[in-house]
């Protein structure tokens, strides 16, 4: 279940967030820039349940679980209408994030907190119904759990129903990092359900049978699935829990579970870009001018979100955590992330989220009616956009248009940093290498006429290298 | 009838209930035999009763 980022002023009839209908005991809802959820009779006895609980009180204290307290507001609950019985008011995740956005780390300290909560929860004879990366966001890199409605009473010999997702949203995907090598993002984003157990043993080999977990959370599971047919005579989970099923084989499952997924690892040696910023000769040259350029436009004033497209590891976004309230750190490349993420968080900065998103492909609306999840543009407005070193790669490399990448930048309505590289650097030679120049409309004039077409130039720098340009530009007014 | 899942919307799929017990160590497989075993006697005892009636 997903906070709202949609906005809604008026009280007669709250606009519930369209991704928020699968639990039907909470819809969430946004009203004056504060996240809702309206929940029913049985989601107000649930919460009475769960807000009594002490690992519920303890993580919403430390920033694990989502600041959650019942709304007492008249108006708020009689707006919501006959069918709920109560309201309940969330912390504002300062950019709400979807899995296939994630790194491999990411997604997993957020099984990890899954786990860690259903244990505290399984201790205190609670659980949670479902087991959704969807339920999970960053405060910076710190995931934190936000559906709270999630945590209901374990009834006696009860089965944790949020197992085979558990599997299909974050054993599986992580799994096909560790052992395969593949990206799992595309998986998540092509299937919202996750990878199924029959779809993740067709693509293990023979000998993933033999690494960790993968003979019982795989292979049985998919054989299982297949073999079973719905009893005439009596439902599984009730033979199971006459048969002696207890909460301590959901507590041994979740505990293995755990001690599976920390072991897991990804780290090959590099990638694409997770070396450049060591690498590139330009780079090296005009750094020290850049820094300068770049610090002095981000301290000019406090801003609200930034984002750092291209970001690699993470440089400018370092600065830029230093005067803006949040800032978005975003590259294609996986590993680049995998590793700025991680090395976040053995820094002091809680300001800075990574995501691996590409500009040429970014994530798109998607679910039922398309509003399930929505667009990354739908989910930030930023106030300034640091595009650095990038768009020589989006024109050569993903074969967009000069000018459609300016009138994009351009549609954000923000404030922007952007470095124009010429078609002299050694960058854009090695892109040109290997391929026929097609490129008409990559020229210093074209660029030129795009900017002045949507932006005010602030400020520009010509870098010592002559092949490269920087111009701080802001929206025309 | 005694319902376990009242609350839940997710189908937790009756192969993945009863991995949950395969997965739960040994005190699991006893509660899997035993499953297996009331399936079995279940299916029996329709079996013969049906039989009966015909």
């Amino acid at each position: 279940m997903q906070q709202s980022t949609e906005s809604n002023n008026h009280l007669d009839s709250p606009c519930f967030n369209p991704g928020s209908f699968r639990d039907r005991t909470g819809r969430i809802f946004e009203h004056n820039g504060r996240i809702y959820r309206a929940i029913t009779e049985v989601g107000v006895s649930d919460w009475a349940f769960a807000n009594s609980l002490g690992f519920v009180q303890e993580g919403m204290r430390s920033g694990r679980i989502v600041r959650t307290e019942s709304e007492l507001s008249q108006d708020i609950l009689k707006s919501v209408g006959i069918a709920w019985s109560g309201v309940l008011l969330h912390e504002r995740v300062p950019v709400i994030t979807y899995p296939y956005e994630w790194s491999f780390s990411m997604l997993r300290d957020a099984a990890l907190l899954q786990l860690e909560l259903m244990q505290e929860a399984l201790a205190a004879d609670a659980i949670f119904k479902d087991a959704t990366p969807f339920n999970i966001q960053f405060h910076g890199t710190k995931p934190v759990f936000i559906d709270t409605p999630s945590i209901v009473r374990l009834k006696h010999g009860g089965l944790w129903e949020g197992y085979r997702q558990f599997c299909q949203m974050f054993l599986y995907p992580l799994m096909l990092q560790a052992y395969r090598g593949v990206d799992f993002q595309p998986f998540l984003r092509g299937r919202l359900d996750g990878i199924s157990p029959q779809q993740f043993n067709s693509l293990t080999s023979f000998r993933d049978m033999f690494r960790k977990g993968v003979l019982a959370h795989v292979f049985l599971h998919s054989k299982l699935r297949q073999t079973q047919e719905p009893s005439k005579v009596e439902r599984t989970d009730e033979s199971l829990r006459k048969s002696g099923f207890q909460k301590e084989l959901i507590e041994n499952n979740v505990r293995g579970l755990r001690k599976l997924i920390q072991k897991l690892d990804w780290n090959p040696k590099s990638s694409t870009w997770s070396d450049y910023d060591a690498d590139s000769e330009p780079v090296r040259l005009d750094a020290a001018a850049k820094e300068a350029f770049v610090s002095e436009v981000i301290a000019s004033t406090r801003w609200k979100q930034t984002w750092d497209v291209g970001c690699n590891l993470g440089r400018y976004s370092r600065i830029a955590a230093k005067h803006s309230d949040l800032v978005v750190a975003l590259d294609s490349d996986h590993l680049t992330i995998d590793r700025l993420y991680k090395a976040l968080q053995t820094e002091d900065v809680n300001n800075i989220t990574p995501l691996v998103y590409d500009p040429a492909d970014p994530s798109p609306n998607l679910g039922w009616r398309c509003l399930e999840r929505s667009r990354f543009a739908e989910r930030g407005q930023p106030d300034l956009i640091l595009f650095l070193a990038v768009i020589h790669h989006l024109v050569f490399t993903s074969n967009l248009l000069l000018h459609d990448v300016i009138s994009w930048l351009a549609e954000q309505n923000s404030a922007l940093v952007i470095e124009f590289v010429d078609r002299g650097d050694p960058q854009v030679k090695s892109l040109l290498a290997n391929r026929e120049d097609v490129f008409f409309d990559y020229t210093r004039e074209e660029f030129d006429a795009a900017i002045n077409r949507h932006f005010d130039i602030r400020q520009s720098l010509t870098l010592s290298s002559g092949t490269r340009t920087l111009l701080f530009v802001t929206p025309r007014s | 009838m005694l319902n376990l899942t009242t609350l839940a919307y997710l189908d937790p799929g009756s192969g993945s209930m009863l991995l949950q017990a395969l997965v739960g160590g040994a005190a699991g497989f006893m509660v899997f035999a035993r499953h297996l075993y009331r399936s079995w006697k279940f299916r029996h005892v329709l079996k013969s009763n049906t039989s009966k009636t015909e």
